[in-house]
């Protein structure tokens, strides 16, 4: 299975040619981590500039760099501990970083003059636990940020929550409570919520690895059609299916470093790092 | 045991000339109703607020919060009620000592405040334990929404918190309710202070601490028969 060739990019994902692949893939030399592909031109929707962060003396992310450009769908793999969902979490700030410097959206996160709050209003997060609010109705969930956050009307609120709920197919459980929903659905409202903000960049840290294997699919699909509505996405998960399907880029992280960022094809036609390998062979061989 | 008893004595006129017995306890249990409601006020809203003041991620609000709690729990109710009543006045400016001594009702009010701070040190405990044992990606999804922090505690993690810790804010308010009675030490004239006085007047000690005792049962039946009301009214569906 990991031999199959990747079917040609669709037209949404433009591939610059300077970034196409080896075609001997034989031991590489050089530096393991290729530099992102510029796929979209100007300045890009998250970049993420020599990030460090330490808790205490440990060091969980050591000068990480990628950017993420305007509709781009990065995937972010890697073993348990590699420091994938801090760096996804350092994007919005729920973390703070020591060294480096984020960018979303030309706002730079570190930085004392920038309004955290209303960034983040802009930054949609999906978590792994979905994290709705337990003591709120669905439509509640859906609307407090945008009534509370964006002061939007209540009515206006409403409707967006509406409109959003239909779209992940769940308009009959509006006056349902999280308690009374499966996981699946709970991660569709959770995505319905962060998309009630208008967020110009999604961030999902491990969207379905808290769920049964039947109801995965579901969330995925909700997130496929994201991905081709333009969203820019930033997504970590092991679905490795998923990054085949709709990924632009795979970054592949160890040990609190981006060991391999590469165009899908790339990452999984013939990944250059031995660690990546690895990974892959023991994620793909079922 | 050589003892009169005399059930009738409540329907006799105390030597207070206003009224039986029964009605110096019932002004009594009104006292300590008072008293225990205006207290709870102070617990709850002060307490609430050291409680938050813990969780907060700055290391100041925290070293406040803990000194308050530290401060007011280790400290005996009853010597916190004599500090308030009776060292305070003395070693404010004695204009202001004057002013607390000359206060219509001072042991009433003087109750108040020190029964209010000494249960909102317990309180802020149950908030800090209701806020913490939310799950830390609740703060996190709050947060990532775009809520500021005041945000997050208003809309999100304290009424989650408040809903899990309903059970043992009971118990403190019913603990506060019935601490009440330390401030007879004070010369509050509460339930307590009422069927002592009882006894000492006409002699009759059995009655008047047997109605004190169901006067306080039953007030605080009450309180437990509103609590779980409460509880059934704000049970979040599909949870548990």
């Amino acid at each position: 299975m990991t031999s199959t060739p990747m079917p040609a990019p669709t037209a949404t994902t433009p591939v610059a040619p300077g970034s196409v692949a080896p075609s001997d893939s034989g031991l590489q030399s050089g530096p393991l981590t290729s530099p992102p592909p510029r796929i979209a031109t100007g300045t890009p929707m998250i970049a993420i500039d020599n990030v460090s962060k330490w808790y205490g003396d440990f060091q969980v992310l050591t000068n990480c760099t990628t950017q993420v450009a305007k509709g781009e769908v990065v995937v972010v793999c890697g073993p348990s501990g590699s420091g994938k969902s801090t760096l996804i979490k350092c994007v919005n700030a729920l973390e703070p970083i020591q060294k480096g410097q984020i960018t979303v959206n030309d706002t730079k996160v570190v930085d004392k003059a920038t309004d955290l709050p209303k960034l983040r209003s802009r930054v949609g997060m999906v978590f792994q636990h979905f994290e709705l609010f337990p003591h709120l109705s669905i439509t509640e969930n859906l609307t407090v940020a945008q009534r509370k956050v964006l002061k939007r009307p209540a009515e206006e609120a409403k409707k967006k929550g509406m409109d959003l709920l239909a779209r992940v197919g769940l308009s009959a459980h509006a006056d349902k409570y999280p308690g009374q929903l499966s996981g699946g659905q709970q991660q569709r409202v959770a995505i319905a919520r962060a998309l009630a903000m208008n967020p110009v960049v999604m961030l999902f840290d491990e969207p379905t690895s808290a769920l049964d294997p039947e109801m995965v699919g579901e969330v995925l699909d909700v997130m496929v059609e994201l991905a081709k509505e333009g969203m820019t996405m930033m997504v970590v998960t092991h679905e490795m299916g998923f990054a085949r399907k709709v990924a632009d880029r795979v970054i592949f992280m160890d040990r609190g470093e981006i060991v391999e960022d590469a165009r899908k094809e790339d990452f999984f036609g013939q990944p250059r790092s031995e660690r990546a390998q690895q990974f892959l062979s023991k994620i793909l061989q079922h | 045991m050589n003892y009169n008893w005399n059930w009738g004595i409540f329907f006799e006129p105390s030597p207070e000339g206003t009224g039986t017995y029964a009605d110096m306890l019932l002004s009594g249990l009104v006292w300590t109703i008072a008293t225990a409601l205006s207290s709870w006020v102070i617990a709850f809203f002060l307490g609430s607020l050291v409680g938050v003041m813990r969780t907060l991620p700055s290391k100041a609000a925290n070293a406040v919060g803990t000194a308050y709690v530290e401060l007011f729990r280790n400290i005996p109710l009853l010597v916190q009620m004599f500090l308030w009543y009776f060292v305070l006045p003395e070693v404010l400016p004695q204009s202001w000592g004057n002013a607390l001594k000359q206060l219509p009702n001072a042991p009433f009010y003087t109750g108040v405040v020190c029964l209010g701070f000494f249960t909102a040190s317990r309180v802020a405990e149950q908030v800090r334990a209701g806020i913490q044992s939310l799950p830390r990606g609740q703060g996190l999804a709050g947060t990532a929404m775009g809520f500021t922090v005041y945000q997050t505690y208003r809309y999100v993690l304290l009424p989650n918190a408040y809903r899990v810790i309903l059970p043992p804010m009971t118990s403190e308010f019913l603990n506060n309710l019935k601490n009440t009675s330390v401030a007879l030490t004070i010369g509050l004239l509460e339930l307590t202070a009422r069927a002592r006085s009882m006894q000492e007047f006409s002699f009759q000690v059995f009655e008047a601490f047997t109605a004190a005792t169901i006067l306080y049962v039953l007030i605080n039946l009450f309180v437990i028969v509103l609590a779980s009301l409460l509880e059934r009214s704000v049970a979040v569906p599909g949870q548990r």
